[in-house]
């Protein structure tokens, strides 16, 4: 946070404008925090893919075996990433100017 | 029963299945379907077997189908009711579709049924696509946009038949009514066409178009609802069987949500006839790609000469390029499209803002003096 309101001030300074006030530079990091918080959280539960990946496969070999208690997980799984992944994307594009006209 | 065959997966696997999703999402996002033509063939160029990577492949196109029918419903183009009552259809003709599959193995082998899928690609690619992309091609021509929207001869036949405890009212027809009954075809027929080449919209837009009167636009953000409540239903069924290697649908899906994202904001710069073009082209380059492979399937089946395995090599290969030129060349056009709209709309806000500024100006000038 601190970073992207001393970039803010070294990028008026350097254009000649005014000082920003608090209020801009709240403004400003608001603008990014729902991409950065999304973000997080996607990176977390890609991570968590990562590292119980092996029993992911274990459990679709299970269902395939018969022990089926656990079938749904992977549906859940897809549901969750595509609430926050695409939380994030859509930030991501918004943050970067890429937004669909009004 | 026999243990499934899970990829091991590395860093070189993880980029090209984040890429083709990144480009299958952002074409899906426009037109409503797409990508899932590359990414089974890609899945199992990288190892998977076949079942794994159509299971695999529809338990990521769900949640991006979601993702993206969410971002279009903003955009006020999706009519959630139509989509619903097509999927519910669309997952009966998923599982009959399968039925047909499994009885042509079990008669023919794997080689009959690359070759009913085959058929069934270059029938549907060959009609739909060269239709869509004339009329594209004829809309642009005359310069007509969405405000000029024409409901074809067809649908408004279609919407004129009464049948008594059928009819009911859709937004997406400018709330004009239609029978269930026209729909429950089309939805099973996008359902089947779903099961066996993987990509339902092929035929589910076009159809809500010129049979139903859908606006392009309209029609492919439809489409995502229906490929939701289709390729949920389907990825529960191939889950419960084992069969889906969440690892792999989660990273397509890293690469595709973004891709949708940017697929959907592209459909608001654009006119009907731009969605039109970029799916004909499509159909039209995939349909070029089965073209290459038939000789194959022919000869495994022996109803041709027996071909060198060189050749066999070369042609899967070309085939398979092919492929991935109709999803770049779709990446392309919708990229180029959003740029293009996007300066244009810069440019004409820009030049709003300036003649405000200068009405505002001469209006305090004339005070003055």
């Amino acid at each position: 946070m601190r970073k992207i309101a001393e970039r803010y001030i070294e990028e008026a300074a350097r254009e000649g404008d005014p000082l920003p006030t608090v209020k801009d530079i709240k403004a400003s990091i608001k603008k990014y925090r729902p991409a950065i918080s999304f973000g997080v959280v996607s990176v977390a539960l890609y991570s968590l893919l990562y590292f119980f990946s092996t029993d992911l496969t274990h459990l679709a070999q299970d269902s395939h075996t018969g022990q089926k208690t656990w079938f749904f997980l992977p549906i859940v799984i897809a549901l969750i990433f595509s609430v926050i992944h695409g939380s994030f994307t859509s930030h991501f594009w918004d943050v970067l100017g890429v937004k669909a006209k009004n | 029963m026999d243990a499934i065959n899970f990829i091991d997966l590395n860093i070189f696997t993880v980029v090209i299945l984040f890429i083709v999703g990144f480009i299958g999402g952002m074409v899906s996002g426009f037109i409503g379907s797409g990508g899932a033509f590359v990414l089974t063939p890609a899945m199992m160029s990288l190892g998977a077997s076949g079942i794994v990577a159509v299971a695999s492949n529809m338990a990521h196109k769900f949640p991006k189908a979601l993702v993206g029918s969410i971002k279009r419903h903003k955009y006020g183009q999706v009519d959630v009711k139509l989509g619903i009552i097509m999927g519910i259809f669309a997952e009966a003709g998923v599982f009959y579709g399968k039925e047909v599959m499994t009885g042509i193995r079990a008669q023919h082998g794997n080689a009959g049924t690359d070759l009913y899928v085959s058929l069934v690609f270059i029938v549907v690619l060959a009609l739909v696509g060269t239709f869509v992309l004339r009329d594209g091609i004829r809309m642009k021509r005359s310069g007509k946009g969405d405000e000029e929207f024409e409901t074809p001869k067809f649908a408004k036949w279609i919407q004129s038949i009464r049948i008594p405890g059928t009819m009911m009212r859709f937004s997406a027809i400018d709330n004009k009514e239609v029978s269930v009954l026209f729909i429950i075809p089309i939805g099973f027929a996008t359902g089947m066409l779903a099961a066996s080449i993987a990509v339902g919209g092929f035929i589910g837009v076009p159809a809500m178009i010129y049979i139903l009167g859908v606006p392009a636009l309209r029609a492919t953000a439809t489409e995502l609802v229906v490929a939701f409540v289709m390729g949920m239903g389907g990825s529960a069924f191939y889950a419960w069987e084992g069969f889906v290697d969440i690892r792999l649908a989660m990273i397509i899906l890293a690469g595709s949500l973004f891709g949708v994202q940017l697929g959907a904001i592209g459909t608001t710069y654009v006119k009907d006839y731009m969605v039109k073009f970029v799916m004909g082209m499509i159909m039209l380059i995939v349909l070029l790609s089965r073209l290459i492979k038939l000789p194959v399937y022919l000869s495994d089946l022996e109803l041709i000469s027996v071909l060198d395995p060189g050749l066999i090599e070369i042609l899967n290969t070309l085939s398979f390029i092919t492929l991935a030129i109709a999803l770049l060349s779709g990446m392309l056009v919708i990229t180029s499209a959003l740029i293009k709209g996007m300066m244009e709309h810069r440019r004409d806000t820009a030049a709003e803002v300036a003649r405000r500024e200068y009405e505002k100006d001469l209006a305090v000038t004339t005070a003055e003096s």
